[in-house]
Protein backbone atom coordinates (compact mmCIF):
# COMPACT_ATOMS: atom_id res chain seq x y z
CA UNK A 1 0.00 0.00 0.00
CA UNK A 2 2.78 2.57 1.19
CA UNK A 3 4.33 2.31 -2.53
CA UNK A 4 1.03 2.97 -4.05
CA UNK A 5 0.25 5.81 -2.24
CA UNK A 6 3.64 6.93 -2.78
CA UNK A 7 3.66 6.65 -6.55
CA UNK A 8 -0.22 7.96 -6.61
CA UNK A 9 0.99 11.25 -5.11
CA UNK A 10 3.71 11.90 -7.09
CA UNK A 11 2.00 11.10 -10.06
CA UNK A 12 -0.53 13.62 -8.97
CA UNK A 13 1.49 16.54 -8.13
CA UNK A 14 4.66 16.41 -9.65
CA UNK A 15 3.53 14.64 -13.29
CA UNK A 16 -0.08 16.33 -13.14
CA UNK A 17 1.54 19.23 -13.37
CA UNK A 18 4.47 18.62 -16.01
CA UNK A 19 4.19 20.85 -18.96
CA UNK A 20 6.06 19.48 -22.03
CA UNK A 21 7.43 22.16 -24.18
CA UNK A 22 9.12 22.13 -27.71
CA UNK A 23 12.91 23.19 -28.02
CA UNK A 24 10.91 25.68 -29.83
CA UNK A 25 8.94 26.88 -26.75
CA UNK A 26 12.25 27.02 -24.32
CA UNK A 27 13.67 30.34 -24.05
CA UNK A 28 14.79 31.62 -20.18
CA UNK A 29 12.11 34.26 -19.51
CA UNK A 30 9.56 30.90 -20.50
CA UNK A 31 12.15 27.87 -18.38
CA UNK A 32 12.72 29.96 -15.80
CA UNK A 33 10.46 32.62 -15.35
CA UNK A 34 7.31 31.00 -15.97
CA UNK A 35 7.06 34.19 -18.36
CA UNK A 36 6.37 36.52 -15.54
CA UNK A 37 2.87 35.76 -15.40
CA UNK A 38 1.68 34.14 -11.77
CA UNK A 39 -1.44 36.29 -9.94
CA UNK A 40 -1.15 36.21 -6.41
CA UNK A 41 -2.44 32.72 -5.41
CA UNK A 42 -0.13 30.81 -7.87
CA UNK A 43 2.54 33.40 -6.17
CA UNK A 44 1.87 32.51 -2.66
CA UNK A 45 2.32 29.34 -2.57
CA UNK A 46 4.97 28.89 -4.89
CA UNK A 47 6.79 30.92 -2.44
CA UNK A 48 5.20 28.85 0.65
CA UNK A 49 5.71 25.60 -0.87
CA UNK A 50 9.17 26.70 -2.09
CA UNK A 51 9.75 27.31 2.26
CA UNK A 52 7.65 23.97 3.19
CA UNK A 53 11.31 22.19 3.27
CA UNK A 54 12.84 19.93 5.30
CA UNK A 55 13.76 22.53 7.40
CA UNK A 56 9.53 23.04 7.85
CA UNK A 57 9.25 19.55 8.47
CA UNK A 58 11.52 17.30 10.24
CA UNK A 59 13.56 20.89 11.43
CA UNK A 60 10.89 22.77 13.45
CA UNK A 61 9.44 19.16 14.80
CA UNK A 62 12.81 18.65 15.99
CA UNK A 63 13.39 21.85 17.34
CA UNK A 64 10.15 22.01 18.79
CA UNK A 65 10.78 18.81 20.65
CA UNK A 66 14.24 20.20 21.70
CA UNK A 67 13.35 23.77 22.72
CA UNK A 68 9.65 23.86 23.22
CA UNK A 69 7.06 26.48 22.42
CA UNK A 70 9.74 29.56 21.54
CA UNK A 71 10.30 27.87 18.52
CA UNK A 72 7.06 28.27 17.31
CA UNK A 73 7.50 32.55 17.44
CA UNK A 74 10.73 32.48 16.09
CA UNK A 75 9.34 30.64 13.11
CA UNK A 76 5.51 32.20 12.72
CA UNK A 77 6.22 36.02 13.63
CA UNK A 78 10.30 35.68 12.30
CA UNK A 79 9.08 34.45 8.92
CA UNK A 80 5.82 36.93 9.19
CA UNK A 81 8.63 40.28 9.87
CA UNK A 82 10.09 38.53 6.39
CA UNK A 83 7.53 39.90 4.87
CA UNK A 84 8.53 43.28 4.93
CA UNK A 85 11.52 42.28 3.03
CA UNK A 86 8.88 41.69 -0.21
CA UNK A 87 8.58 45.04 0.34
CA UNK A 88 12.14 47.14 0.71
CA UNK A 89 13.68 44.67 -1.59
CA UNK A 90 11.17 42.50 -3.59
CA UNK A 91 8.44 45.54 -4.83
CA UNK A 92 11.66 47.49 -6.24
CA UNK A 93 13.21 43.94 -7.79
CA UNK A 94 10.55 43.11 -9.59
CA UNK A 95 10.36 46.17 -10.73
CA UNK A 96 14.07 46.63 -12.14
CA UNK A 97 13.78 43.10 -13.12
CA UNK A 98 10.12 44.12 -15.74
CA UNK A 99 11.78 46.85 -16.72
CA UNK A 100 15.72 45.49 -17.59
CA UNK A 101 14.62 42.04 -18.20
CA UNK A 102 16.42 40.91 -15.34
CA UNK A 103 16.41 36.89 -14.49
CA UNK A 104 19.06 36.65 -11.57
CA UNK A 105 20.12 38.77 -8.55
CA UNK A 106 22.55 38.72 -9.93
CA UNK A 107 21.82 40.72 -13.23
CA UNK A 108 20.58 43.18 -11.12
CA UNK A 109 23.67 43.59 -9.16
CA UNK A 110 25.73 44.34 -12.38
CA UNK A 111 22.58 46.21 -14.24
CA UNK A 112 22.82 48.84 -11.37
CA UNK A 113 26.15 49.00 -10.73
CA UNK A 114 28.17 47.56 -13.80
CA UNK A 115 30.46 45.49 -11.14
CA UNK A 116 31.00 42.54 -12.56
CA UNK A 117 33.08 41.68 -9.51
CA UNK A 118 30.13 42.62 -7.18
CA UNK A 119 27.48 40.59 -9.05
CA UNK A 120 29.84 37.76 -8.97
CA UNK A 121 30.57 37.60 -5.36
CA UNK A 122 26.83 38.03 -4.60
CA UNK A 123 26.18 35.20 -7.18
CA UNK A 124 28.77 33.21 -5.77
CA UNK A 125 27.89 33.43 -2.25
CA UNK A 126 24.25 32.30 -3.40
CA UNK A 127 25.41 29.23 -4.79
CA UNK A 128 27.98 28.55 -1.82
CA UNK A 129 25.43 28.83 0.97
CA UNK A 130 22.50 27.21 -0.75
CA UNK A 131 24.54 24.19 -1.32
CA UNK A 132 23.81 22.68 2.19
CA UNK A 133 20.12 23.78 1.96
CA UNK A 134 19.67 22.07 -0.78
CA UNK A 135 21.07 19.26 0.46
CA UNK A 136 19.01 19.53 3.45
CA UNK A 137 15.92 18.51 1.34
CA UNK A 138 17.99 15.33 0.02
CA UNK A 139 18.83 14.28 3.63
CA UNK A 140 14.88 14.70 5.05
CA UNK A 141 13.58 12.66 1.83
CA UNK A 142 16.01 10.14 2.34
CA UNK A 143 15.16 9.93 6.21
CA UNK A 144 11.49 9.62 5.47
CA UNK A 145 11.72 7.53 2.67
CA UNK A 146 13.43 4.80 4.25
CA UNK A 147 11.33 5.42 7.11
CA UNK A 148 8.09 5.06 4.90
CA UNK A 149 9.34 1.85 3.54
CA UNK A 150 10.56 0.33 6.73
CA UNK A 151 14.02 -0.06 5.55
CA UNK A 152 13.02 -1.82 2.57
CA UNK A 153 14.71 1.13 0.48
CA UNK A 154 18.07 2.66 2.00
CA UNK A 155 18.74 5.69 3.02
CA UNK A 156 21.57 6.18 0.24
CA UNK A 157 19.26 4.34 -2.65
CA UNK A 158 16.15 6.70 -1.03
CA UNK A 159 18.35 9.91 -1.64
CA UNK A 160 19.66 8.41 -5.00
CA UNK A 161 15.91 7.82 -6.37
CA UNK A 162 14.79 11.14 -4.88
CA UNK A 163 17.56 13.15 -6.21
CA UNK A 164 17.07 11.64 -10.29
CA UNK A 165 13.18 11.85 -9.97
CA UNK A 166 13.42 15.54 -9.33
CA UNK A 167 16.10 16.32 -12.03
CA UNK A 168 14.35 14.60 -14.60
CA UNK A 169 11.42 16.73 -13.73
CA UNK A 170 13.15 20.06 -13.69
CA UNK A 171 14.72 19.46 -16.74
CA UNK A 172 11.65 18.13 -18.61
CA UNK A 173 9.33 20.73 -16.86
CA UNK A 174 11.41 24.36 -15.96
CA UNK A 175 9.89 26.92 -13.54
CA UNK A 176 6.25 26.55 -15.19
CA UNK A 177 5.76 23.26 -13.85
CA UNK A 178 7.63 24.05 -10.52
CA UNK A 179 5.17 26.77 -9.86
CA UNK A 180 1.90 24.58 -10.51
CA UNK A 181 3.93 21.83 -8.58
CA UNK A 182 3.53 24.17 -5.83
CA UNK A 183 0.23 25.44 -5.53
CA UNK A 184 -1.01 21.76 -5.18
CA UNK A 185 2.03 20.94 -2.62
CA UNK A 186 0.86 23.92 -0.66
CA UNK A 187 -2.23 22.90 -0.31
CA UNK A 188 -2.14 19.32 0.47
CA UNK A 189 0.76 19.88 2.75
CA UNK A 190 -1.60 22.18 5.14
CA UNK A 191 -4.22 19.79 5.24
CA UNK A 192 -2.35 16.69 6.14
CA UNK A 193 -0.10 18.54 8.56
CA UNK A 194 -3.50 19.46 10.42
CA UNK A 195 -5.05 16.18 9.62
CA UNK A 196 -1.76 14.90 11.56
CA UNK A 197 -1.95 17.46 14.75
CA UNK A 198 -5.87 16.29 15.12
CA UNK A 199 -5.14 12.47 15.21
CA UNK A 200 -1.98 12.58 16.89
CA UNK A 201 -3.67 15.39 19.45
CA UNK A 202 -6.65 12.80 20.06
CA UNK A 203 -4.36 9.59 20.60
CA UNK A 204 -2.74 11.35 23.30
CA UNK A 205 -6.30 12.72 25.03
CA UNK A 206 -6.58 15.92 23.29
CA UNK A 207 -4.62 19.47 22.66
CA UNK A 208 -4.96 20.61 25.82
CA UNK A 209 -4.56 17.15 27.86
CA UNK A 210 -1.71 16.33 25.71
CA UNK A 211 0.35 19.80 26.52
CA UNK A 212 -0.55 19.30 30.37
CA UNK A 213 1.12 16.40 30.39
CA UNK A 214 4.22 17.60 28.72
CA UNK A 215 4.19 20.60 31.16
CA UNK A 216 3.84 18.58 33.83
CA UNK A 217 7.03 16.69 32.97
CA UNK A 218 9.17 19.46 30.74
CA UNK A 219 7.81 23.20 31.88
CA UNK A 220 10.80 24.54 30.40
CA UNK A 221 9.35 23.51 26.66
CA UNK A 222 6.56 26.32 27.61
CA UNK A 223 8.89 29.10 28.96
CA UNK A 224 10.07 32.11 27.05
CA UNK A 225 13.20 31.56 27.29
CA UNK A 226 13.69 27.78 26.43
CA UNK A 227 15.44 25.24 27.91
CA UNK A 228 18.08 25.74 30.68
CA UNK A 229 17.06 29.82 29.88
CA UNK A 230 19.03 29.52 26.88
CA UNK A 231 16.97 32.08 25.25
CA UNK A 232 18.01 35.46 26.27
CA UNK A 233 16.87 38.90 25.25
CA UNK A 234 19.46 39.24 23.26
CA UNK A 235 19.04 35.78 21.40
CA UNK A 236 15.61 36.18 21.21
CA UNK A 237 16.25 39.46 19.07
CA UNK A 238 18.30 37.69 16.79
CA UNK A 239 16.32 34.78 16.07
CA UNK A 240 13.20 36.95 15.36
CA UNK A 241 15.01 39.61 13.04
CA UNK A 242 16.91 36.92 11.22
CA UNK A 243 14.50 35.62 8.88
CA UNK A 244 13.82 39.64 7.31
CA UNK A 245 17.50 39.47 6.28
CA UNK A 246 17.87 36.05 5.16
CA UNK A 247 14.73 34.38 3.50
CA UNK A 248 14.61 37.51 0.47
CA UNK A 249 17.91 36.25 -0.31
CA UNK A 250 17.31 32.66 -1.14
CA UNK A 251 17.88 32.82 -4.76
CA UNK A 252 14.93 30.26 -5.16
CA UNK A 253 12.97 33.11 -3.74
CA UNK A 254 14.63 36.09 -5.08
CA UNK A 255 13.83 34.55 -9.00
CA UNK A 256 10.37 34.41 -6.64
CA UNK A 257 10.53 38.03 -7.22
CA UNK A 258 10.05 38.43 -10.50
CA UNK A 259 7.53 35.91 -11.23
CA UNK A 260 4.78 38.53 -10.14
CA UNK A 261 2.69 39.53 -13.02
CA UNK A 262 2.05 42.71 -11.74
CA UNK A 263 3.32 44.63 -8.86
CA UNK A 264 -0.09 44.06 -6.33
CA UNK A 265 -0.38 40.40 -6.78
CA UNK A 266 3.52 40.80 -5.01
CA UNK A 267 2.24 42.78 -2.41
CA UNK A 268 -0.60 40.41 -1.60
CA UNK A 269 1.73 37.91 -2.05
CA UNK A 270 3.59 39.40 1.00
CA UNK A 271 0.81 39.90 3.28
CA UNK A 272 -0.21 36.29 3.11
CA UNK A 273 3.01 35.51 3.64
CA UNK A 274 3.08 37.82 6.60
CA UNK A 275 -0.50 35.59 8.04
CA UNK A 276 -0.06 32.09 7.03
CA UNK A 277 2.64 31.19 9.25
CA UNK A 278 0.79 31.78 12.51
CA UNK A 279 -1.18 28.97 11.81
CA UNK A 280 0.89 26.26 10.09
CA UNK A 281 4.21 27.05 12.04
CA UNK A 282 2.55 25.30 15.39
CA UNK A 283 2.05 22.34 13.97
CA UNK A 284 5.24 20.45 13.75
CA UNK A 285 6.55 22.16 16.86
CA UNK A 286 3.26 21.03 18.77
CA UNK A 287 3.87 17.38 17.17
CA UNK A 288 7.57 18.04 18.25
CA UNK A 289 6.92 18.86 22.06
CA UNK A 290 4.32 16.22 22.00
CA UNK A 291 7.26 13.42 21.25
CA UNK A 292 8.23 13.76 24.92
CA UNK A 293 4.92 11.84 25.78
CA UNK A 294 6.53 8.80 23.60
CA UNK A 295 10.10 9.37 22.62
CA UNK A 296 12.24 10.59 25.91
CA UNK A 297 16.08 10.86 25.55
CA UNK A 298 16.11 11.83 22.06
CA UNK A 299 19.52 13.50 21.40
CA UNK A 300 21.29 15.27 18.22
CA UNK A 301 20.72 14.48 14.85
CA UNK A 302 18.18 11.76 16.28
CA UNK A 303 15.76 14.96 16.80
CA UNK A 304 15.09 15.33 13.42
CA UNK A 305 13.70 12.10 13.48
CA UNK A 306 10.66 12.70 15.97
CA UNK A 307 7.77 13.50 13.39
CA UNK A 308 8.55 10.52 11.62
CA UNK A 309 8.46 8.23 14.39
CA UNK A 310 5.56 9.88 15.86
CA UNK A 311 3.66 9.80 13.14
CA UNK A 312 4.25 6.12 12.98
CA UNK A 313 3.36 5.52 16.37
CA UNK A 314 0.50 7.62 16.81
CA UNK A 315 -1.48 7.55 13.31
CA UNK A 316 -3.44 5.09 10.82
CA UNK A 317 -0.82 3.23 8.26
CA UNK A 318 -2.82 5.48 5.62
CA UNK A 319 -2.21 9.08 7.29
CA UNK A 320 0.84 7.94 8.41
CA UNK A 321 2.25 7.04 4.77
CA UNK A 322 0.31 10.62 3.35
CA UNK A 323 2.00 12.70 5.87
CA UNK A 324 5.36 11.72 5.09
CA UNK A 325 4.83 11.38 1.03
CA UNK A 326 3.76 14.69 1.33
CA UNK A 327 6.78 15.69 2.80
CA UNK A 328 8.52 13.92 0.78
CA UNK A 329 7.19 15.79 -2.00
CA UNK A 330 7.51 19.17 -0.34
CA UNK A 331 10.98 18.41 0.25
CA UNK A 332 11.36 17.83 -3.63
CA UNK A 333 9.48 20.67 -4.58
CA UNK A 334 11.71 22.73 -2.65
CA UNK A 335 14.53 21.04 -4.24
CA UNK A 336 13.68 21.47 -7.84
CA UNK A 337 12.96 25.50 -6.83
CA UNK A 338 16.66 25.74 -5.89
CA UNK A 339 18.13 23.30 -8.44
CA UNK A 340 16.56 25.96 -11.39
CA UNK A 341 17.70 28.74 -9.50
CA UNK A 342 21.34 27.93 -9.00
CA UNK A 343 21.86 26.75 -12.45
CA UNK A 344 19.96 29.90 -13.80
CA UNK A 345 22.73 31.62 -11.75
CA UNK A 346 25.08 29.30 -13.01
CA UNK A 347 24.51 30.11 -16.96
CA UNK A 348 23.61 33.62 -16.91
CA UNK A 349 26.25 34.90 -14.17
CA UNK A 350 29.34 32.84 -15.02
CA UNK A 351 28.83 31.61 -18.12
CA UNK A 352 27.08 34.50 -20.35
CA UNK A 353 29.79 37.23 -19.88
CA UNK A 354 32.45 34.86 -20.61
CA UNK A 355 30.65 33.28 -23.68
CA UNK A 356 28.35 36.02 -25.36
CA UNK A 357 27.90 33.83 -28.60
CA UNK A 358 25.73 31.02 -26.18
CA UNK A 359 22.00 31.79 -28.04
CA UNK A 360 19.10 31.23 -25.86
CA UNK A 361 18.21 27.35 -26.68
CA UNK A 362 21.72 26.70 -25.70
CA UNK A 363 21.54 28.62 -22.56
CA UNK A 364 18.25 26.58 -21.27
CA UNK A 365 20.31 23.07 -22.07
CA UNK A 366 23.38 24.26 -20.28
CA UNK A 367 20.79 24.86 -17.15
CA UNK A 368 19.76 21.72 -17.31
CA UNK A 369 23.28 20.54 -17.38
CA UNK A 370 23.91 22.26 -14.24
CA UNK A 371 20.40 21.18 -12.63
CA UNK A 372 22.12 17.10 -12.63
CA UNK A 373 25.83 18.87 -11.43
CA UNK A 374 24.17 20.56 -8.59
CA UNK A 375 22.53 17.98 -7.78
CA UNK A 376 25.01 15.32 -7.67
CA UNK A 377 26.84 17.62 -5.04
CA UNK A 378 23.85 17.94 -2.80
CA UNK A 379 23.74 14.14 -3.15
CA UNK A 380 27.27 14.21 -2.05
CA UNK A 381 26.91 16.37 1.09
CA UNK A 382 23.72 13.98 1.54
CA UNK A 383 25.53 10.92 2.16
CA UNK A 384 27.56 12.71 4.73
CA UNK A 385 25.47 15.28 7.04
CA UNK A 386 27.56 17.51 8.77
CA UNK A 387 25.11 18.48 10.92
CA UNK A 388 21.55 18.31 12.29
CA UNK A 389 19.16 19.49 9.97
CA UNK A 390 18.31 22.81 11.75
CA UNK A 391 21.72 24.10 12.67
CA UNK A 392 23.00 23.17 8.75
CA UNK A 393 20.01 24.86 7.59
CA UNK A 394 20.91 28.45 10.11
CA UNK A 395 24.50 27.88 8.80
CA UNK A 396 23.52 28.21 5.06
CA UNK A 397 20.67 31.57 6.29
CA UNK A 398 23.58 33.28 7.83
CA UNK A 399 25.51 33.16 4.84
CA UNK A 400 22.42 34.64 2.87
CA UNK A 401 21.68 36.94 5.19
CA UNK A 402 25.00 38.72 4.97
CA UNK A 403 24.23 39.75 1.36
CA UNK A 404 21.44 41.64 2.47
CA UNK A 405 23.01 45.25 2.86
CA UNK A 406 24.77 45.28 -0.31
CA UNK A 407 21.55 44.22 -1.83
CA UNK A 408 19.53 47.06 -0.95
CA UNK A 409 22.15 49.58 -0.77
CA UNK A 410 22.37 48.58 -4.81
CA UNK A 411 19.21 48.75 -5.09
CA UNK A 412 18.45 52.17 -3.42
CA UNK A 413 22.24 53.76 -3.82
CA UNK A 414 23.90 52.21 -6.45
CA UNK A 415 25.98 55.25 -7.09
CA UNK A 416 27.38 55.82 -3.33
CA UNK A 417 28.82 52.14 -3.43
CA UNK A 418 32.54 51.67 -3.97
CA UNK A 419 31.91 47.93 -5.65
CA UNK A 420 35.81 46.39 -4.21
CA UNK A 421 35.20 47.02 -0.69
CA UNK A 422 31.23 45.67 -1.07
CA UNK A 423 32.95 42.53 -2.51
CA UNK A 424 35.41 42.64 0.58
CA UNK A 425 32.40 43.71 2.88
CA UNK A 426 30.97 40.37 2.02
CA UNK A 427 33.54 38.18 2.29
CA UNK A 428 34.21 39.54 5.47
CA UNK A 429 31.19 38.88 6.46
CA UNK A 430 31.69 35.27 5.38
CA UNK A 431 34.23 34.92 7.16
CA UNK A 432 32.66 35.48 10.73
CA UNK A 433 30.03 33.82 9.60
CA UNK A 434 32.29 30.50 8.85
CA UNK A 435 34.33 31.58 11.57
CA UNK A 436 31.59 31.16 14.50
CA UNK A 437 30.03 28.00 12.95
CA UNK A 438 33.69 26.23 13.40
CA UNK A 439 34.33 28.33 16.75
CA UNK A 440 36.83 29.76 15.91
CA UNK A 441 35.81 33.18 17.83
CA UNK A 442 35.30 32.79 21.13
CA UNK A 443 31.63 33.03 21.54
CA UNK A 444 31.39 35.58 24.60
CA UNK A 445 32.63 38.30 22.21
CA UNK A 446 29.09 37.63 20.54
CA UNK A 447 27.28 38.94 23.54
CA UNK A 448 24.93 36.53 23.25
CA UNK A 449 23.62 37.56 19.50
CA UNK A 450 23.66 35.05 16.63
CA UNK A 451 26.94 35.63 14.26
CA UNK A 452 25.06 37.23 11.62
CA UNK A 453 24.45 40.25 13.71
CA UNK A 454 28.06 40.67 13.58
CA UNK A 455 28.33 39.73 10.31
CA UNK A 456 25.90 42.21 9.13
CA UNK A 457 27.75 45.31 10.80
CA UNK A 458 31.02 44.22 9.37
CA UNK A 459 29.30 44.66 6.09
CA UNK A 460 27.64 48.04 6.72
CA UNK A 461 30.57 49.30 7.61
CA UNK A 462 32.77 47.93 4.71
CA UNK A 463 30.25 49.96 2.72
CA UNK A 464 30.35 52.68 4.81
CA UNK A 465 33.66 53.08 4.08
CA UNK A 466 33.62 52.55 0.65
CA UNK A 467 31.05 55.39 0.29
CA UNK A 468 33.47 57.93 1.95
CA UNK A 469 36.35 56.77 -0.59
CA UNK A 470 33.91 57.19 -3.26
CA UNK A 471 32.84 60.38 -1.79
CA UNK A 472 36.80 61.46 -1.40
CA UNK A 473 37.65 60.40 -4.81
CA UNK A 474 34.76 62.35 -6.44
CA UNK A 475 36.03 65.75 -4.82
CA UNK A 476 37.62 68.20 -7.27
CA UNK A 477 40.92 68.63 -6.51
CA UNK B 1 13.30 59.20 2.46
CA UNK B 2 9.90 58.78 1.17
CA UNK B 3 7.37 59.41 3.89
CA UNK B 4 5.73 55.68 3.47
CA UNK B 5 9.43 54.25 4.00
CA UNK B 6 9.49 55.96 7.25
CA UNK B 7 6.51 54.77 8.60
CA UNK B 8 7.24 50.89 7.58
CA UNK B 9 10.44 51.84 9.56
CA UNK B 10 8.49 53.36 12.72
CA UNK B 11 6.67 49.79 11.82
CA UNK B 12 9.29 47.75 12.30
CA UNK B 13 10.84 49.87 15.12
CA UNK B 14 7.14 49.30 17.08
CA UNK B 15 7.37 45.68 16.37
CA UNK B 16 11.16 45.31 17.79
CA UNK B 17 9.87 46.84 20.86
CA UNK B 18 6.92 44.49 21.14
CA UNK B 19 8.58 41.44 20.68
CA UNK B 20 11.38 42.92 23.04
CA UNK B 21 8.72 43.77 25.70
CA UNK B 22 8.04 40.01 27.70
CA UNK B 23 12.07 40.15 28.49
CA UNK B 24 12.29 43.70 29.73
CA UNK B 25 8.76 43.55 31.94
CA UNK B 26 7.08 40.87 33.85
CA UNK B 27 3.69 40.84 31.69
CA UNK B 28 2.51 38.68 34.13
CA UNK B 29 2.22 35.76 31.32
CA UNK B 30 3.18 32.93 32.91
CA UNK B 31 0.38 30.46 33.18
CA UNK B 32 -1.19 28.52 30.35
CA UNK B 33 -4.18 29.10 27.92
CA UNK B 34 -6.13 26.76 26.11
CA UNK B 35 -2.69 24.33 26.78
CA UNK B 36 -0.35 26.67 25.56
CA UNK B 37 1.68 29.52 27.14
CA UNK B 38 0.01 32.57 27.44
CA UNK B 39 2.84 34.32 26.16
CA UNK B 40 2.65 32.56 23.13
CA UNK B 41 -0.62 34.25 23.26
CA UNK B 42 0.59 37.57 23.30
CA UNK B 43 2.93 37.04 20.38
CA UNK B 44 -0.11 35.61 18.01
CA UNK B 45 -2.10 38.99 18.71
CA UNK B 46 1.32 40.93 18.16
CA UNK B 47 1.67 39.27 14.54
CA UNK B 48 -2.33 40.00 13.97
CA UNK B 49 -1.10 43.28 14.39
CA UNK B 50 1.90 43.60 12.33
CA UNK B 51 -0.34 41.63 9.24
CA UNK B 52 -3.13 44.54 9.56
CA UNK B 53 -0.52 47.51 10.10
CA UNK B 54 1.36 46.08 6.87
CA UNK B 55 -2.27 45.70 5.18
CA UNK B 56 -3.56 49.26 5.93
CA UNK B 57 0.16 50.84 4.78
CA UNK B 58 0.30 48.84 1.97
CA UNK B 59 -3.20 50.04 0.69
CA UNK B 60 -2.32 53.59 1.49
CA UNK B 61 0.92 53.49 -0.55
CA UNK B 62 -1.10 51.98 -3.40
CA UNK B 63 -3.92 54.51 -3.45
CA UNK B 64 -0.84 57.29 -3.79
Amino acid sequence: MIYTILLAYLAFTFLGSLRWKSQSEQNPESYFLANRGLTTFGLFFTILATNFSAFYFLGFAGQGYKMGFSHYVIMSLGTGLAAISFFIIGVPAWRLGKAHGYITASELIFGQTRSRVLAMTVSSTMIVFTLPYLALQIIGGGYLLSNLTDGDLSYSLSIILLTAFTIAYVVIGGMESVARTDLKQGLLVIIFMFLAVLLIGQQLGGLQTANWSVFDHHPELFALNGEKGSFTASKWFSMLVFWIFCIPMFPQLFSRFYLAKTEEHLRQSALLYALIPLFISILPVLIGVWGHLSFEGLEGKNIDQVLPLMLKEHTSPLLSALVMTGAIAAFMSTLDSQLLALSTMITRDFMLPIRKSIDLPTQVRWGKIWVGLLALIGLTIGFFPFDTIFDMGKMAFSGLAVLFPVVAAVIYKPEKINHSWAAAGIISGLAVIVGSYYQFFNPPLLNGFEPYLPALLVVIFFLFLGSIINSIKKRPA
Amino acid sequence: MKSSSVWLLILLAGMLILIQLPFWTDLGLNGLWLGLPQWLWYYVVVQIFFVMALWFWSRVKSKK
